[in-house]
């Protein structure tokens, strides 16, 4: 990194690169952080993640006894070691708050004074963050799986929202009521995300193991169905081409918006070419996935081979989004992890599953130093008895072996 | 990185593992652990080896096996980095085997050391995070998922099923919100209803009080009670005693004239009598010999001057006393007391005895509910106390009464019975004349006309009463039998009424004779000197009826039946029957003729001759087969004669053997022919002689075969002798009988059989009609 450092200063490589290379090895090197933790306050397991895009500083997580708790994510105790706290939360038993789990949480992209939350209550609850009360809510037939804001859009304000109904429903907050309804699935929608690139593409996973891809200027029929065998298959035609062989449980576009990957209840993840909607026939092979809900899943940014994070049972999976092979699995979680999300600056993953526990992820081996350094810059100031301390602290991972083993 | 392993050494290590694991014992074989701590510490990949074969082991489906490879996965957990960091990663799982946290996944068997092996884990796993919980992120994590997720509680160390918990806690919380809505119903009634349980309780108190004055109300002092009761007086007291006797015979004379207009007057306690009291007396008995006109004077007198009379002696010459010098004795008898009901007194009864109802019936069981509630709704202990006070006082009062009513037993049936007299005595007319034109019928029938003797009785005495002792207790119906059934079956009971009659001996002296007493002079008559002719009536009788009883016990008893019907006609018709056409219809006749009745075959003796079914006497088996079984115990099944496993029946020692030795000697031979016997087949001459032309042996494996599988079966438990057999469970009795039970054959059977027999049910009874007619049902 050093040499990196250098060669920018002296103009040999660009920063860019530098940048690159520099979040690619930390993409790859995510551990379970050792130093930092989300104080632990669920009292349900974690069913949505969210970290605010403005700041990066606010992670909002939605439980499956309907609570919704906020975390403070800046470190400025000036220590490695650091617990983010709560900063406010909406407890299960107020009025306002969603009567059963929360499914969906998601921060308004351009400010952090507004959040959206949807659950099985059925209702799509737009909050404000300074009072933590509900400026708005809109209730739907259908218990409501996902819900989705778009990051770029700018003339309009819509969130698509996906239900046990098999509509698509747009709400519209300027308006504070459901514009559109997108009919296309035949069974409950679970998934929806909006392009990254394209303001008016909307993608959408269901039941019906379809994934449509919407224009919601044109909003009479889907743009497109997408075909996992590329029109090769059995069935060549566009209204019985399925995307999986499974419920559709998580629908992801990757930064550039090129690409989309699906996750299905088939075991399978699959990429997607957004233009032309054709299978880029990646094989991840099989990622265990039984859940009939939404999944939540995060693309790594600014990292050369892209990575996703993919949540199956209780571990994280890591696979190259264009060659589909695995590169690690991360093992925390001890009961099934339901949402994964990347921070949106640093090179850090948060995961959360139904053991409560919202788990940091990080490229620790950096850090780890500095904050040996840091004890170690301690214990000279200090007297020895802080030294055992650090002696015992080492010992911890060191071996044990005895030496009257011997027979 | 690492050298490759060596595969001797890891061949070792396989070897250690198993035999650490399959040892079945709770403490690991030291040398055994020695040696594979050595081959570890090698190098890091036999930790990962030996790593990979402890989980092997921990899956395996036997909690001993689990037990041992977690305890060697402890050992090296506390030594070595690598195999921490390893066994950290797959932390889920491994608290998925050893501490049962999915549901899914139960702990195998033995159950017993599935607990065990669960609270040594959790244990270990506290230990672990306290002395590396720093350096593994995941331990810790694992830790508070145990302690936040699954509600492990560190200290008492157990997994509680906290769904579970919070039901039960839900269903606590609903509980108690029940409970105090119902406090709060049973506070509001108790405030409606006390008022009116505290009214009647004072009624029947004050009810009680009238008809049964307590000791206070009369007029006597407390210490005079003392004195009624000793036996022997002073001469000084003499006066005061005196005074005593005098009230407490008012007392009496007032019982026995009870309806005394003027006494009731005078006491308060009119319609009692209080005391049975025997009167000893040195001499005479003052108030017996006194007429009765003075008596009366006398007691108008006596409250007037009381004081007066107390102090001089010479009073006593009005009571019939010549001097002083007189001990008199009353033995005041409280145990045994009576009320009689009047008239008067009977609106009072009724009053309490409706009010004592009411109590049992209604608020006994209301003030039950209340404690019951308030008790479970753990209400205030001062309104438990109070409801508890009530109820006591409740029963209390319901005790008094019912102790009340049992004295007034005796008068009552008296006065019922004097109102029966009346009635009885117009039925004796009625029936009698009734007796006279008709014949009288044997004494089956008589129930209705058997009061004849009850008539000649009647004759015969010259006045005749209902009291009398025999005849009411005679009628069962009557308190006065039920009464000297008492009596007979408690001798000491019989003891007070006597008592009574002397009394009322005593008291027939007197001129004023009321009813009652007549009745109870009767009464005593009757007691000490039978009525002869009565008493000869019953002797003949019972002579008469024991004979017949003796008789009727030998006689043969029958149920009625055709041939009794018709035992004395001497000329039987022989029953007919109309002849069925051959067109089979009953309605089409040309003409009546054609009805021709035709004696039926065997007419006449079918109507003379009895079936009696003879169906024997069933005995129980008492004797078991007592043959030794496998497992050590004796044959338990009651055959008659032969038992199905164990053959004939025969005398058995307690060890089951044969007492007899050629009883054993038998069977013995018999099994050694069964063991010999082999279907004709399976002849060896002929076994031989076919392999010598064909080559072939045809000798049946089977016995060989069987005996290889249990060998396997042996070799397996020879191969781990310390393991507790797990499968040796599935094979009780239950599962064996429900094996045969459930049989594929065996069910088909008897469905096919209760098929058949619904089919035949159906056609017998509905075979006519079209719907059962071919057999589709």
């Amino acid at each position: 990194m050093i040499q990196c450092l250098e060669n920018v200063r002296a103009g040999i490589v660009e920063p860019r690169a530098l940048i690159r290379a520099e979040s690619t090895k930390r993409s790859y090197n995510l551990h379970l952080c050792k130093h930092r933790d989300i104080e632990n306050v669920h009292t349900a397991g974690v069913n949505a993640l969210d970290v605010d895009a403005m700041e990066g500083k606010y992670l909002l997580s939605g439980s499956a006894d309907g609570s919704l708790h906020i975390h403070d994510l800046h470190n400025f105790t000036g220590s490695p070691h650091f617990t983010s706290k709560l900063v406010c939360e909406v407890d299960r038993n107020l009025q306002t708050a969603h009567r059963y789990s929360v499914e969906c949480v998601q921060w308004y992209p351009f400010d952090t004074g507004l959040f959206t939350t949807s659950g099985m209550d059925k209702q799509l609850k737009i909050w404000d963050t300074n009072c933590m009360k509900p400026a708005d809510t809109f209730s739907f037939e259908g218990r409501v799986f996902q819900h989705h804001m778009s990051h770029i859009a700018t003339r309009n304000c819509l969130v698509a929202v996906a239900t046990s109904v098999n509509h698509i429903l747009l709400v519209d907050l300027k308006s504070g009521s459901c514009t559109h309804e997108l009919r296309g699935h035949t069974s409950s929608t679970l998934a929806c995300r909006w392009s990254p690139r394209e303001e008016y593409l909307l993608a959408t996973g269901s039941c019906d193991n379809k994934v449509l891809l919407w224009d919601v200027r044109a909003a009479k029929c889907c743009l497109k169905s997408l075909d996992q065998h590329n029109g090769k298959g059995r069935s060549s035609s566009e209204a019985t081409s399925t995307a999986h062989d499974g419920y559709v449980n998580g629908l992801c576009f990757t930064h550039d918006g090129l690409f989309l990957l699906s996750y299905g209840t088939d075991h399978r993840l699959r990429l997607w070419n957004t233009f032309s909607g054709n299978n880029e026939m990646v094989n991840y092979g099989k990622i265990p996935n039984d859940t009939k809900k939404c999944m939540q899943f995060d693309i790594t940014i600014k990292c050369d081979p892209q990575l996703v994070y993919m949540p199956s049972d209780g571990n994280i999976l890591m696979y190259e989004i264009q060659t589909g092979i695995k590169v690690n699995t991360l093992l925390g979680h001890y009961n099934s992890v339901n949402s994964c999300i990347c921070h949106p600056f640093y090179h850090e993953l948060y995961s959360a599953g139904n053991d409560r526990n919202v788990l940091i992820w990080a490229a620790d081996y950096c850090q780890s130093t500095a904050f040996d350094e840091h004890l170690e810059s301690q214990t000279q100031k200090k007297e020895s008895s802080k030294r055992r301390g650090l002696f015992v602290q080492r010992n911890v991972t060191a071996d044990t072996w005895s030496s009257d083993e011997e027979c | 990185m690492l050298s490759p392993l060596d595969t001797n050494l890891c061949k070792q290590l396989g070897k250690h593992v198993e035999t650490l694991t399959h040892t079945g014992q709770k403490i690991l074989d030291k040398n055994t652990l020695k040696k594979l701590k050595n081959i570890c510490k090698i190098s890091d990949g036999y930790v990962e080896h030996v790593y990979h074969l402890l989980i092997y082991q921990l899956e395996k489906a036997h909690a001993e096996i689990r037990f041992s490879a977690f305890q060697v996965c402890n050992e090296l957990f506390r030594k070595s980095h690598c195999f921490r960091e390893l066994l950290v990663s797959n932390m889920q799982h491994v608290m998925e085997l050893t501490c049962e946290t999915s549901s899914d996944r139960p702990l195998p068997l033995p159950r017993s050391v599935a607990l065990s092996l669960k609270y040594m884990a959790l244990q270990c796993i506290k230990e672990w995070n306290t002395e590396y919980g720093d350096g593994y992120k995941k331990l810790q994590l694992g830790y508070n998922f145990l302690k936040h997720c699954k509600k492990v509680d560190f200290n008492a160390l157990q997994i509680e099923n906290s769904m579970e918990q919070m039901r039960q806690q839900e269903h606590e919380r609903r509980q108690n919100l029940i409970n105090q809505e119902k406090l709060k119903k049973v506070t509001a009634e108790i405030n409606d209803m006390l008022p009116e349980i505290t009214n009647t309780l004072t009624a029947i108190e004050n009810c009680i009080c009238l008809l049964f004055p307590t000791p206070e109300d009369f007029f006597i002092q407390d210490r005079n009670e003392d004195e009624i009761v000793s036996t022997s007086s002073d001469k000084k007291l003499g006066p005061t005693k005196c005074l005593i006797t005098k009230e407490t015979e008012d007392v009496k004379n007032n019982e026995e004239y009870g309806l005394d207009q003027k006494d009731r007057l005078n006491m308060n306690d009119r319609k009692l009598e209080q005391n049975r009291n025997t009167v000893n007396k040195g001499t005479d008995m003052p108030s017996t010999s006194r007429p009765r006109d003075d008596n009366t004077e006398e007691e108008n007198s006596d409250f007037g001057s009381e004081t007066s009379e107390s102090e001089e002696d010479i009073d006593f010459r009005e009571h019939g006393m010549l001097n002083s010098k007189y001990s008199i004795e009353v033995n005041v008898n409280t145990d045994s007391a009576s009320i009689k009901e009047t008239a008067d007194n009977a609106a009072i009864f009724e009053n309490a005895q409706d009010l004592c109802t009411l109590i049992t019936n209604r608020f006994i069981p209301t003030v039950k509910k209340w404690i019951q509630v308030i008790t479970k709704a753990s209400g205030s202990s001062d309104e438990l106390k109070r409801i508890l006070d009530l109820k006591n006082s409740l029963e209390k009062a319901t005790k008094k009464y019912a102790e009340l009513r049992h004295h007034i037993v005796a008068n009552d049936a008296s006065s019922s019975s004097d109102s029966d007299f009346e009635e009885v005595e117009e039925k004796h007319g009625y029936e009698k004349t009734v007796n006279e034109n008709a014949p009288l019928p044997g004494p089956s029938t008589g129930t209705v006309f058997g009061t004849k003797k009850f008539d000649k009785k009647a004759r015969n005495q010259s006045n005749w009463i209902i009291w009398s002792e025999e005849n009411s207790e005679m009628d069962p119906t009557s308190a006065q039998s039920t009464l000297s059934v008492l009596k007979s079956a408690n001798p000491a009971m019989a003891k007070p009424p006597k008592k009574v009659t002397t009394d009322s001996i005593v008291a027939s002296h007197s001129k004023n004779e009321t009813a009652t007493r007549e009745s109870a002079q009767n009464v005593n008559a009757n007691r000490n000197e039978p009525v002869p002719s009565t008493s000869k009536d019953n002797t003949e009788s019972t002579s008469e009826e024991g004979r017949k009883a003796k008789l009727l016990a030998v006689a043969p008893k029958l149920p009625y039946d055709i041939d009794l019907y018709h035992w004395e006609d001497e000329k039987i018709q022989a029953p007919t029957m109309v002849a069925v056409r051959a067109e089979g219809s009953r309605f089409w006749h040309s003409s009546l003729e054609e009805l021709e009745e035709v004696p039926v075959p065997d007419g006449i003796p079918s109507l003379r001759t009895r079936v009696i079914e003879f169906a024997g006497k069933f005995e129980p088996v008492q004797w078991t087969c007592r043959a030794q079984l496998p497992s050590g115990k004796l044959c338990p099944r009651r055959d008659r004669f032969k038992c199905p496993f164990h053959g004939p029946i025969v005398a058995r020692d307690e060890t089951g053997k044969c007492t007899k030795p050629e009883d054993d000697e038998r069977i013995a031979k018999a099994e050694d022919d069964k063991a010999k016997e082999c279907p004709d087949w399976q002849d060896p001459q002929l076994l031989e002689d076919i392999k010598q032309a064909t080559g072939v042996d045809l000798k049946m494996p089977e016995t060989r075969k069987r005996k290889g599988n249990k060998k396997r079966k042996q070799s397996d438990k020879n191969k781990y002798p310390g393991l507790t057999d797990i499968n040796a469970k599935q094979n009780t009795t239950y599962t064996r009988l429900s094996k045969k039970i459930f049989k594929k054959g065996a069910v088909k059977r008897v469905s096919r059989a209760m098929d058949a027999a619904d089919h035949k049910r159906f056609r017998d009874k509905y075979g006519d009609q079209f719907h059962y007619m071919y057999n589709t049902v």
